[in-house]
């Protein structure tokens, strides 16, 4: 069991220990058990899963949809820090096809680079968030 | 009578502003606890940042990486934090004076100052102020904003710094102790102060999936986490002293009353007692 800590601006989202976190980072998604060796990554905005036990199927994963940011791991703990998480119970699909919309005319009206970024940024962790809110759904079915 | 009136209507005027100054502490008490549970959730992620930048520090990459290495560039920005409102005791003048000690050391030792203010009367300050370059405000933030309110802010120091436009980067605010405690810190951000930290681990991190990555993104996290932690508290600190600023106007206020009231009552007593003279002098006149 590897100890897991997940962190957002606004307060801790996870923390607790878990057999296996897929995390989302630049070079692509990478899976994190026990004894990894030492990384600090740069994620990517996407969807972030966690397996609690190791008899758990993918249907039982947990995710959650974040914006980016950094993870730590050392072997026998694992830090992701992000300014945005999303828990798979505080969005609903269309909520988050309503904040893509939105990003997504952000992205269009967005005149400086810095805009860009930002809005960039937003429109793929609310793609994410939709991701997440899909993934609920089909778990409920 | 003429005095009568005048106490009664100064009586009145002051339990006007005593009301006033009652609601104020009130709304300033219950947006301070509001505030208090953002600080304790901000920690966490800042205190998280500044432990990964730390371990990042440790790395032969960020030793010769801009926002780690001391820079030879005098020129010093300071990211200050004041009020949008006033009547918060001393939380501005504690902060200008503050931030006036660093301008004029700096002075001294020939450097040239920059400053970023957040509020406005912050901004009025530092817009009169003369040898003072201000490159930018901003105002009507949120008590605790989004993390995405910083972006612009992150934007220009990082390319201000590595444009070479100033070498160090200092933050003032007023930190959050307790209600009855807040002192003013200036911390340096930029370049990231070294920290001799025993039980910082000496793990060797491979940093994925590049340095330069890796650097951008925890630099992002970290000026963010530092930047929303000193607003937080800074808006935390501003509701105590308001509210212990009206507490005592409210106590003023109390105070006055009670002395205009003996004085009220005087020269009401002291008209009953000349209208009895008169009476009397008239009926013993008429006897």
């Amino acid at each position: 069991m590897i100890h897991f800590q997940l962190v957002s601006s606004s307060g801790t989202k996870f923390d607790s220990d878990v057999y296996e976190v897929l995390v989302p980072t630049q070079a692509g998604t990478i899976a994190v058990f026990e004894d990894h060796m030492p990384v600090i990554g740069a994620a990517a905005p996407g969807v972030l899963s966690v397996r609690e036990k190791s008899s758990d199927s993918d249907d039982d994963m947990e995710h959650f949809a974040v914006s980016g940011g950094i993870v730590q791991i050392d072997g026998k703990t694992a830090r992701f820090i992000s300014d945005e998480v999303t828990t798979s119970d505080e969005v609903s699909e269309q909520e988050a096809q309503a904040a893509l919309a939105r990003a997504e005319e952000l992205m269009a009206s967005a005149d400086t680079q810095a805009l860009v970024n930002e809005a960039r940024r937003s429109l793929h962790h609310h793609i994410a968030q939709l991701h997440v809110a899909k993934l609920r759904k089909r778990h409920h079915q | 009578m003429a005095q009568t009136q005048l106490l009664n209507r100064r009586i009145r005027s002051v339990k006007n502003a005593k009301q006033i100054t009652k609601a104020m502490e009130v709304v300033a008490a219950s947006r301070m606890r509001r505030v208090q549970e953002a600080a304790t959730k901000t920690r966490a992620y800042g205190e998280i940042a500044d432990s990964i930048v730390r371990q990042i520090s440790n790395t032969q990459e960020a030793k010769h990486h801009p926002f780690f290495r001391p820079s030879q560039n005098t020129a010093k920005l300071y990211i200050v934090f004041s009020s949008d409102r006033g009547l918060a005791g001393a939380f501005n003048s504690n902060i200008f004076n503050n931030s006036l000690r660093s301008f004029n050391e700096d002075k001294k030792t020939g450097r040239t100052s920059s400053v970023i203010v957040f509020g406005r009367k912050g901004a009025r300050f530092f817009s009169r102020f003369e040898g003072v370059n201000l490159v930018g405000e901003y105002e009507n933030l949120a008590d605790a904003p989004d993390a995405n309110v910083f972006a612009p802010v992150i934007d220009s120091v990082s390319n201000g710094f590595s444009g070479g436009q100033f070498g160090v980067v200092n933050i003032i605010y007023t930190e959050f102790v307790s209600t009855l405690s807040q002192s003013v810190r200036n911390l340096q951000l930029l370049p990231v102060p070294p920290v001799e930290d025993e039980t910082t681990q000496k793990v060797i991190y491979e940093l994925e999936p590049t340095n330069d990555a890796v650097l951008t993104e925890a630099m992002k996290l970290y000026l963010e986490a530092q930047l929303m932690r000193a607003k937080v508290d800074s808006s935390a600190s501003e509701y105590a002293m308001r509210m212990l600023a009206m507490n005592s106007a409210n106590r003023n206020a109390s105070d006055l009353i009670e002395h205009l009231t003996l004085e009220l009552n005087a020269s009401r007593q002291a008209s009953i007692t000349q209208e009895m003279a008169e009476i009397t002098g008239g009926a013993n006149a008429v006897t």
